[in-house]
């Protein structure tokens, strides 16, 4: 039971801070309320993580030849970077830090499938590009469809169900993608796929549930700046890419992949939101967060072996 | 009716039921000059009508300001939509203005001003119809709603030409400049009517510019 635990935080951390991405704007703006959201959230997480997070646990599950407690100490070494980087207020991804963590525990170890790694690497740097791309085709495919709404009661009628529909499909991708990240580093030495998937989604549930609401209007402001019909266009490129990563197995970053889609959507909608800071924070995504995770797993490993 | 929109439906119904009490102000305020100009004394009948509608036009706005906060529409547009309405109360309340100067000061209107008064006061009703036939098609159809816009605006154009040439046949006119000054309120304030309207098209037009992917 003790192997659960940091999965368990980890999981209540990521729910609590990526619904965010999947129903932020919709809640912040007001076009879904949000108690409503959250259970609707919760509800295709656990689905998502059950029905799509097979591949993903299989990928972080074979990363390295650990045991169990190797595997938790990766999980607490991510959920202890995501508080601390949250807290000093940078960029922070949970994929990066679980896979960060399982990789700084391998490196004194050895047993690490380079690569898995490097499937994962690539991934990672495709995540918010292919974002982007799904962005800018979506808005320009769904724009006419949009724009032969003719009245503003249809129109804000549409809004809302679409809402919805891309924040249960968000939420679903959410769950298939990022349950890997929670439970992941279990399998194989601790907790069989169906188990790992059941625990980790009821887990992000749980965060989403519990503490979403201040990350949520934080987030959601921030991505409804642009307008109600472009910032679900983000999402649900955002969504897409998720949920084709969950497919392949490699759990990514939900929050790259929501810039990508709003930089997309604002690329197809002619206003260039990119800035040299946005990319930073993206490679401090790619590079920081794992590094981080991965020395604070070292030494928590370090630290495990000396008790 | 859409039935998935109800209390829009029903806020639409008020907004609707809003713009005709301020078109019959408008109206009555036409009226109301034309039985001036021929029987100042009779007229005050016609007076109490546009105030009598201007009062109905305020407690229909209440209504949709009250009834809006319900949950109708999304929240970013409540504050476009409740901004559009107070803009369009305010023709009624410039309507009713008009009529109060007339009514309490109990001006002389030379013969040579009347045709041009009324000319004015036709012209800033076809003002006020367009911008309420844009507000309307705000709920039926956005495209058509932006022409009706420029439609005001080309309204409110016709409308300052006459109220120049009003003003200017004013003040050739061998009357005393008190007399001048009074009679060019009320040519000013009879082309506030126009100008408000098309102040509220202003708003409309920023409302469909949001809506635009």
């Amino acid at each position: 039971m003790i192997f659960i635990l940091p999965a368990i935080f980890l999981g209540w951390a990521l729910g609590a801070n990526d619904a965010a991405n999947v129903f932020g704007p919709s809640v912040a703006s007001g076009l879904v309320p949000y108690r409503k959201a959250t259970i609707v959230s919760a509800i295709f997480v656990v689905i998502g993580a059950i029905v799509g997070g097979a591949a993903g646990l299989e990928t972080i599950g074979s990363l390295s030849t650990g045991g169990a407690a190797e595997g938790a100490l990766s999980i607490l070494s991510a959920a202890i970077s995501v508080t601390i980087m949250t807290y000093l207020g940078l960029p922070v991804s949970t994929s990066q830090a679980v896979v960060g963590g399982i990789v700084g525990i391998g490196l004194i170890l050895g047993g690490i499938n380079w690569k898995i790694l490097l499937k994962v690497v690539i991934a990672w740097l495709a995540t918010p590009f292919g974002a982007m791309l799904l962005g800018y085709i979506l808005y320009k495919i769904a724009t006419p469809i949009f724009r032969r709404i003719k009245s503003v009661q249809i129109q804000d009628l549409s809004l809302k169900i679409v809402a919805w529909v891309v924040g249960a499909y968000g939420s679903f991708s959410l769950g298939a993608n990022n349950v890997a990240n929670v439970t992941g580093a279990l399998v194989g030495s601790y907790l069989s796929i169906p188990m790992a998937a059941l625990i980790g989604g009821l887990s992000i549930a749980f965060g989403i549930l519990t503490y979403s609401r201040k990350v949520m209007m934080t987030v959601g402001k921030k991505i409804v700046e642009l307008d109600h019909f472009s910032s679900l266009i983000s999402i649900f490129a955002e969504s897409l890419t998720v949920w084709v990563y969950a497919l392949i197995g490699v759990p990514v970053s939900t929050s790259q992949a929501i810039v990508g889609g709003v930089l997309g959507a604002g690329y197809a909608k002619g206003t260039s939101l990119g800035s040299k800071k946005i990319l930073l924070r993206i490679i401090f995504g790619w590079v920081g967060t794992p590094t981080v995770a991965g020395i604070i797993s070292m030494s928590m490993y370090w630290l495990y072996t000396k008790l | 009716m859409w039935i998935f929109g109800k209390k829009e439906e029903k806020i639409i119904e008020l907004i609707k039921n809003h713009l005709d009490l301020v078109e019959k102000t408008i109206e009555s305020l036409r009226d109301y000059l034309k039985m001036y100009f021929s029987d100042s004394e009779k007229a005050t009948v016609m007076y109490k009508k546009v105030l009598n509608l201007e009062s109905d036009a305020d407690r229909v706005r209440r209504k949709v300001e009250t009834d809006m906060y319900s949950g109708a529409f999304l929240p970013n547009f409540r504050g476009d939509l409740l901004g559009l309405i107070e803009s369009v109360d305010k023709i009624a309340n410039k309507a009713e203005f008009v009529a109060d100067l007339i009514e309490l000061q109990r001006p002389i209107i030379p013969d040579e001003l009347k045709d041009g008064i009324l000319k004015q006061i036709d012209l800033s009703l076809d003002t006020f119809r367009m911008v309420k036939r844009s507000i309307e098609l705000l709920f039926e159809d956005l495209q058509k709603a932006g022409e009706y816009v420029i439609l005001t605006e080309k309204k409110e154009h016709e409308e300052d030409e006459i109220e120049r040439g009003n003003i200017k046949k004013l003040f050739e006119l061998d009357i005393e400049r008190c007399a001048k000054l009074e009679l060019k309120e009320i040519i000013r304030s009879i082309g506030d009517i126009a100008d408000r309207s098309e102040d509220t098209s202003d708003r409309v037009e920023i409302v469909i510019l949001k809506r635009r992917v």
